[in-house]
């Protein structure tokens, strides 16, 4: 079984036949979208806006990437972390924490048999990984085009109102590239976290994965430092705003060594992981 | 009884639970490394246990992780036996043997102790902790670094006896977990695998937080009110709605459907 018929079965399987469970990113979008509505009619009655302003579908992106400043901690201080921003990704984990384990303790162990080569198996899950963070991410998107369209206001453009509002004049002043940062960004760190989700998963367990990688998000909100990924799709933290480290570039780098080293690990290990002790799931 | 011993026997004993003590554990200590300081003995009033532990704050990365994973603690130990048991072919075995509704009860009280205890451990352990490195000095309202607003919830037993309001809110927390695990263990009936189990009380409690904050409902939210630091006041009324919700899904979801459940 070539690795082009093993990404098939994976997407044919872990992505179209559990197409119910990317609803969830359909929900996640209609209500961020309804959110920042009302934040917008709330700042226009309290004078902080003009006008009654129509948001677009970037203004909608930049909602849910605006994250939160970055925190300096004091014991006896206070932190909310931003729920909107983290909701992104836990539901992203939930939608892929099972399916590895399912698939290799079940049927997924003729098609091992099938592929003759565990690097390939492994291969695949990873490619598997990529394309349902981008089906997911398609979804949101596509949700806010459509909302937008039902709603008669259907734009691309950023609104520089509700920027300016929301986030900070900078990211305008410094012509941040927005395409790249709400569109590349974002799918660059989903799959970096997934990645990091199934190699744990494959370790230990699919729950043990959540809650690492649903920690490793915290993680990124209260420490302002490269290897945690977080920190490149948090606008607010963005170079352009606060200067630091996080830039496309770097974004790259490190996402890509992180994804790199999980894919690394996931390998050895499970070219070693004895896979007939078959674990009740 | 006997069953329901024999249950708290194996629940203890189970890798979800020995895991949950790990986390807490993990967690009570990471608190106390953040969120180390000085003693100040100078002209300020020194820093109290009741304003440092992970419940007398909400800034540091351990208190806010421990909040979030809190569901997942509490169903760690126990909440996914049913499921286990249905599928190895134990839980038709202990039917032929006794009445199916003293064995769900025995599974309920299992679910929600084991719940309770790994949900109250990071607090429990996290307090005990601290009181080595802290002095208890009783809060007061006039140095301005208690957070516990003067509306908050039993607000006077934390400025007069503090132990008995740590002891009091880890009671209330331990409910609260214990509540959740039940949920948890009559998801069972319903679905079929152990991580969907295990994460869906999460992924509700998350959405809950999201919603609620979003609507700026803090008292609603139960991040905000379980911990202990009362950053919006917490109401008893509210606390008991969630407990009486918990358990009556839980009860209708685990009994009815279980005492009809057709097991061949």
């Amino acid at each position: 079984m070539t690795l082009f018929k093993l990404v098939k079965y994976d997407i044919k399987n872990g992505v179209f036949l559990s197409w119910h469970k990317l609803l969830i990113g359909a929900v996640y979008a209609v209500i961020s979208c309804m959110i920042l509505d009302r934040q917008i009619q709330n700042a226009v009655e309290a004078k902080h806006l003009p006008s009654m302003l129509k948001a677009s579908v970037f203004d909608y992106l930049c909602n849910i990437f605006k994250g939160i400043d970055r925190y300096s901690f004091t014991a006896k201080g206070g932190f909310q972390i931003p729920a909107l921003w983290c909701l992104f990704f836990v539901c992203y984990f939930f939608i892929i924490g099972r399916y590895i384990v399912n698939d290799l303790y079940g049927f997924g162990t003729h098609i091992l048999l099938k592929a003759k080569s565990r690097k390939t198996w492994w291969i695949s899950k990873c490619i598997w990984v990529f394309m349902t963070a981008l089906v997911y991410f398609a979804v949101i998107v596509v949700t806010m085009i459509l909302y937008c369209a039902f709603n008669n206001h259907l734009s691309f453009s950023i609104t520089k109102e509700i920027l300016t509002f929301h986030v900070s004049t900078n990211l305008w002043a410094q012509g941040l590239n927005f395409g790249v940062a709400m569109l590349v960004l974002p799918l660059l760190v989903l799959f970096t976290m997934g990645m990091i989700q199934i190699t744990i998963s494959l370790l230990t367990s699919p729950i043990v994965g959540l809650l690492t990688v649903s920690s490793f998000l915290v993680a990124s909100v209260y420490f302002y430092t490269p290897m945690l990924v977080g920190n490149f799709v948090v606008l607010k933290r963005s170079e352009a705003v606060i200067g630091g480290f996080a830039n496309s570039t770097n974004a790259f780098i490190y996402c890509l060594l992180i994804a790199t080293i999980a894919f690394f690990i996931g390998l050895v290990w499970f070219e070693r992981k004895d896979i007939l002790k078959n674990e009740q799931q | 009884m006997k069953l329901l011993k024999e249950f708290l026997k194996r629940g203890v004993s189970t890798a979800g639970f020995k895991t949950a003590v790990m986390i807490s554990t993990t967690l009570a200590i990471a608190q106390i490394l953040q969120t180390h300081t000085k003693v100040d003995l100078g002209y300020q009033y020194p820093t109290s246990l009741f304003e440092i532990w992970i419940g007398g704050e909400w800034a540091s990365y351990a208190n806010a992780i421990t909040m979030l994973v809190l569901p997942i603690l509490a169903c760690l130990p126990f909440s996914t036996s049913l499921l286990l048991d249905k599928k190895s072919g134990y839980l038709a075995q202990l039917y032929l043997r006794k009445p199916r509704a003293k064995i769900l009860a025995a599974y309920y009280g299992t679910a929600f102790l084991t719940g309770a205890i790994a949900t109250s451990l990071p607090f429990a352990t996290n307090l005990l902790l601290n009181a080595l490195i802290y002095p208890s000095l009783l809060p007061q309202t006039t140095t301005f670094t208690f957070l516990p607003s003067l509306r908050g919830l039993f607000i006077e037993l934390f400025y007069t006896i503090p132990w008995v309001f740590c002891l009091l809110y880890i009671c209330i927390i331990a409910i609260f977990g214990g509540c959740i695990a039940c949920v948890g263990l009559s998801l069972g009936n319903f679905v079929k695998n152990k991580f969907v189990l295990l994460a869906t009380p999460f992924i509700v409690y998350f959405w809950i937080y999201f919603i609620t904050m979003q609507l700026g409902l803090y008292k609603l939210n139960p991040y905000v009110f379980l911990n202990p630091s009362q950053a919006g006041n917490a109401q008893m009324p509210i606390i008991l709605g969630y407990y009486a919700l918990m358990t009556g899904f839980s009860s209708i979801a685990l009994f009815a459907r279980g005492l009809k459940d057709d097991l061949i």
